[in-house]
């Protein structure tokens, strides 16, 4: 076996992360839709602007407007007027098969190579009169399920987010780091209360300092993410970030307790006991309390889908692991080097004194 | 009319608030930047690229720090080592 083998593959796993995670492009996606809002029974030209899709102009496109899963108007003409530009006329029929006045539908549109893609409530129809039985009898049932299938596994087109959703590689491992950090630095707490070795209790400040780095990197990324895409660099009313300053000061607190006991001994045995209760702590700040709050803007949190369904797909995925695996595995080798170095001074000072 | 750098800038006297004016004007580009609406971000700057470009470099500015840290106890060190000898 390699001596330090899982320093090199943090390296490897990182690199791969950033490459990977920066090159491989995002799917196609619609940006907007313009005009968004007509009435039923009119002939409407839309105007397409698209992200990351090149279209040509012989390039075989098709769009819809999807009603239900049953029904969609099928575009009449359609024009390329640049790579990311659009122009598809629709026939809107005068009834829909949809008992509501005014609703909002998706447009889907289906192309050769960049494959099929969409953008929920892209468009509002509003019906004069309402006959849906009629509607239904009149319109024929499309069939959904032959959309153009992409050549490539690019990663989702996500709105508001676009490219910024490779920050899931950077931002949210920074996360798990600390928690794995943190579970760490609560075993050698353990180990410290059962044999009283010194050392142990070094290892487990060693790991908190470097939990500490990861959370304060988490927030000072996911700020500037947040700045981006939700238009502020901080707020109180997201549960999440008051749950992750919370966990940082309960952890800054660890250090004001160490400074505090000129013991070493019972400074151990003090902080050892103390970092059992604030990781129970944290867990229920970062892992529970979340859960329980009616909204977040975080995927997985207070009725926001999280991960395993649509904000998390394989794609995604094969970058995200490794990137969790590797952002970990930096932060045990950084709090090792703390570790040594408190060691080394340690070693000098009983030396020389 | 020409005007040279000392009169844009007449705080300018050397490295070090030259360092501090760039920190200063990223971080207002940024601003303005991120303050248009979130379409013409999409479109006129590469889809918010620059979001990744800001995280990945805080990162790498946060563990530059701590190296930095880690450095100095190591040269504490050093010099009790040398100061014994």
């Amino acid at each position: 076996m390699i001596k330090n083998w899982w320093k090199y593959l943090a390296v490897v796993l990182i690199l791969y992360c950033i490459v990977v995670g920066i090159m491989r492009p995002l799917n196609p996606g619609i940006l907007q839709v313009t005009p968004i809002s007509f009435q039923s029974g009119t002939t409407q030209e839309l105007i397409i602007g698209t992200y990351n899709t090149n279209f040509e102009p012989q390039q075989s496109i098709d769009a819809f407007i999807k009603i239900n899963d049953a029904y969609g108007i099928q575009n009449t003409k359609l024009e390329v007027l640049a790579p990311n530009e659009l122009k598809a006329t629709f026939d809107i029929p005068a009834k829909l098969p949809n008992i509501l006045k005014r609703q909002g539908y998706s447009l889907i549109l289906s192309a050769d190579k960049v494959g099929s893609f969409a953008r929920p409530n892209a468009v509002t129809i509003v019906q004069k009169d309402l006959d849906l039985d009629g509607a239904m009898a009149a319109w024929p049932s499309n069939d959904f399920g032959n959309f153009k299938r992409p050549e490539k596994l690019n990663f989702p087109f996500r709105a508001i987010l676009y490219e910024s959703l490779r920050n899931l590689f950077y931002h949210v491992p920074m996360w798990f780091g600390m928690t794995f950090l943190l579970m760490g630095s609560l075993g050698y707490a353990v180990r410290y209360l059962m044999t009283n070795k010194s050392s142990f209790d070094t290892i487990s400040k060693s790991m908190i300092q470097i939990a500490v780095l990861y959370g304060i990197l988490g927030c000072a990324t996911g700020s500037i993410w947040a700045r981006g895409t939700w238009g502020t660099w901080w707020t109180f009313q997201e549960i999440k970030l008051t749950v992750s300053a919370v966990t940082l000061l309960l952890y800054f607190a660890y250090f004001l307790l160490r400074s505090a006991i000129d013991d070493e001994a019972k400074r151990a045995r003090i902080s050892a006991v103390y970092n059992i209760i604030s990781f129970v702590a944290a867990i229920f700040l970062l892992f529970v309390l979340p859960r329980m709050v009616e909204s977040s803007l975080h995927p997985g949190n207070g009725g926001n889908p999280g991960f395993g369904g649509e904000d998390l797909d394989n794609t995604l995925r094969t970058v995200f692991y490794p990137a969790v695996i590797g952002w970990t595995l930096l932060g045990f080798w950084l709090a090792q080097l703390t570790y040594r170095t408190e060691l080394l001074k340690d070693y000098f000072l009983e030396k020389y004194d | 009319m020409y005007l040279h750098h000392h009169q844009l800038f007449p705080f300018y006297n050397g490295m070090k608030v030259n360092i501090l004016a760039s920190i200063f004007f990223l971080i207002a580009s940024f601003e303005e930047l991120s303050a248009k609406d979130p379409i013409d971000v999409a479109i006129h700057s590469s889809g918010k690229i620059y979001l990744v470009v800001g995280t990945l470099a805080v990162i790498f500015i946060g563990i530059v720090l701590y190296l930095f840290s880690i450095d100095r106890q190591i040269t504490n060190i050093e010099n009790q080592i040398k100061d014994n000898e």
